[in-house]
C-alpha cells in the first residue's frame, strides 16, 4: 500500500535513520519531491566526521576481488564456451539441431533485457 | 591498469567502441558460437571482471558464489555481444546482466527477498574477517566487523546502489538504469545506505 500524501518531516527524518514503515518506503521509492526533502534532511542531520570517501575506501576494502580474478575468470569463462561449442559438434554429429542441444545443454535460457 | 571509457558508437559496418574495447564490425555480426576473440575476451574480463565481481559480491555475498555469478555474467555478456547496440556504457550494460544473472542465481536457490521494500534478507552474510586479511589490514579488525555487519542487514538493492555509486563512480541514472528502479529509489537508498555505512565506521573511530 502506497501512502498519497507526502509523509511529514518527522517522518522522513525517522525513514533516513532507518526507521518508517512499508508504505513509507513505498511511497519514497517514487516520489521526487520526498526524494528532494531526504536530500535535504540528510545536509542538515549531522554525521559526525562522515565522509563519501571513507564509506567507499571500507567498501573497497570488504568487496576487494581476489588478485588471480582476472586468470581464473577468463579461464572459466573460455572453458564454458569451448563447452558450447563442443555441444554444438557433438549435436552436428548425431543430427540433432544447435538450438535443441543448447536448450538440453544449458542451465537457463538468457533472459537478461540487453 | 586503468582504461579510459570511449564515446560509444554503433552503426551497421563500423566497430562498436565499448569502453576501451573496440569489436570489430565483421564479428558483431556473426553468431555467438563464432565470435571467439580471446584478445577480446581478456579485454573484458581485465577492464570489467573487477567490477562484475564486486556488484556479484555486494548482492550474493559469498566469493565462490560471487565467482560463480560473475562467470555466468561474463559468458552471457560474450554470447550477447553481437547484439550489444552500444547504447549507454558496456559496463552498464554488464553490469545489468550481472545484477540480473546475481537475482536470478539466487532466486533460484531462494536465498533472498525479491521485495525491494523489504530491509533484511538475513539468509546469508559476509564472510567474517580474518585477522590477517588485507580488509583488516586496511581498516582494523572491529572495524570491518561492524563494517560488514552493517551492510549485510541492508537490504540487497541498498546494497547494489551504494557499490554502484562508491565503488564503480556510476550516475544516478546509470544506476536506475541497471537496477531498474526508479530514480527516487536511487536517490534516497544510497542517503540511508551511507548514513547507516558512515556510522558504523565513525562509531570505532
Ligand atoms: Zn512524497
Amino acid at each position: 500500500m502506497k501512502l498519497r500524501r507526502h509523509p511529514k518531516t518527522e517522518v522522513l527524518k525517522e525513514w533516513l535513520e532507518g526507521g518508517g514503515s512499508a508504505e513509507v518506503d513505498a511511497h519514497i521509492a517514487t516520489c521526487h519531491r520526498c526524494a528532494e526533502s531526504l536530500e535535504r534532511f540528510d545536509d542538515e542531520l549531522p554525521l559526525a566526521d562522515e565522509t563519501s570517501a571513507s564509506v567507499s575506501d571500507a567498501l573497497a576494502a570488504v568487496l576487494r576481488p581476489p588478485e588471480d580474478l582476472t586468470d581464473r575468470l577468463e579461464e572459466r569463462v573460455v572453458a564454458r564456451l569451448d563447452s558450447r561449442v563442443m555441444f554444438g559438434v557433438v549435436a552436428d554429429l548425431f543430427g540433432a539441431g544447435l538450438e535443441a542441444s543448447k536448450l538440453l545443454f544449458t542451465e537457463e535460457p538468457p533472459n537478461d533485457k540487453n | 591498469m586503468k582504461l579510459v571509457e570511449a564515446p560509444t558508437i554503433c552503426r551497421v559496418g563500423k566497430p562498436i567502441h565499448a569502453g576501451s574495447i573496440v569489436v570489430n564490425s565483421s564479428q558483431a555480426d556473426s553468431t555467438s558460437e563464432e565470435f571467439s576473440d580471446p584478445e577480446l575476451l581478456r579485454a573484458l574480463v581485465e577492464e570489467h571482471g573487477d567490477s562484475v565481481y564486486r556488484l556479484a559480491l555486494s548482492v550474493a555475498r559469498d566469493r565462490a558464489l560471487a565467482e560463480d555469478i560473475a562467470q555466468e555474467a561474463m559468458v552471457k555478456a560474450w554470447l550477447a555481444l553481437p547484439t550489444y547496440r552500444g547504447e549507454g556504457s558496456m559496463r552498464g550494460w554488464l553490469l545489468r546482466i550481472t545484477h540480473n544473472t546475481a537475482i536470478s542465481v539466487l532466486r533460484s536457490r531462494k536465498a533472498v527477498v525479491m521485495d525491494p521494500v523489504a530491509i533484511n534478507d538475513i539468509s546469508a552474510s559476509f564472510p567474517p574477517p580474518k585477522s590477517e586479511s588485507v580488509e583488516s589490514k586496511v581498516l582494523g579488525n572491529a572495524v570491518v566487523a561492524e563494517f560488514t555487519k552493517s551492510l549485510d542487514l541492508l537490504d540487497e538493492l541498498s546494497r547494489s546502489i551504494v557499490v554502484l555509486r562508491e565503488l564503480e563512480g556510476l550516475s544516478y541514472d546509470e544506476i536506475a538504469e541497471i537496477l531498474d528502479v526508479p530514480l527516487p529509489t536511487v536517490k534516497t537508498r544510497l542517503l540511508r545506505a551511507r548514513r547507516r555505512l558512515s556510522t558504523a565506521l565513525k562509531e570505532w573511530g
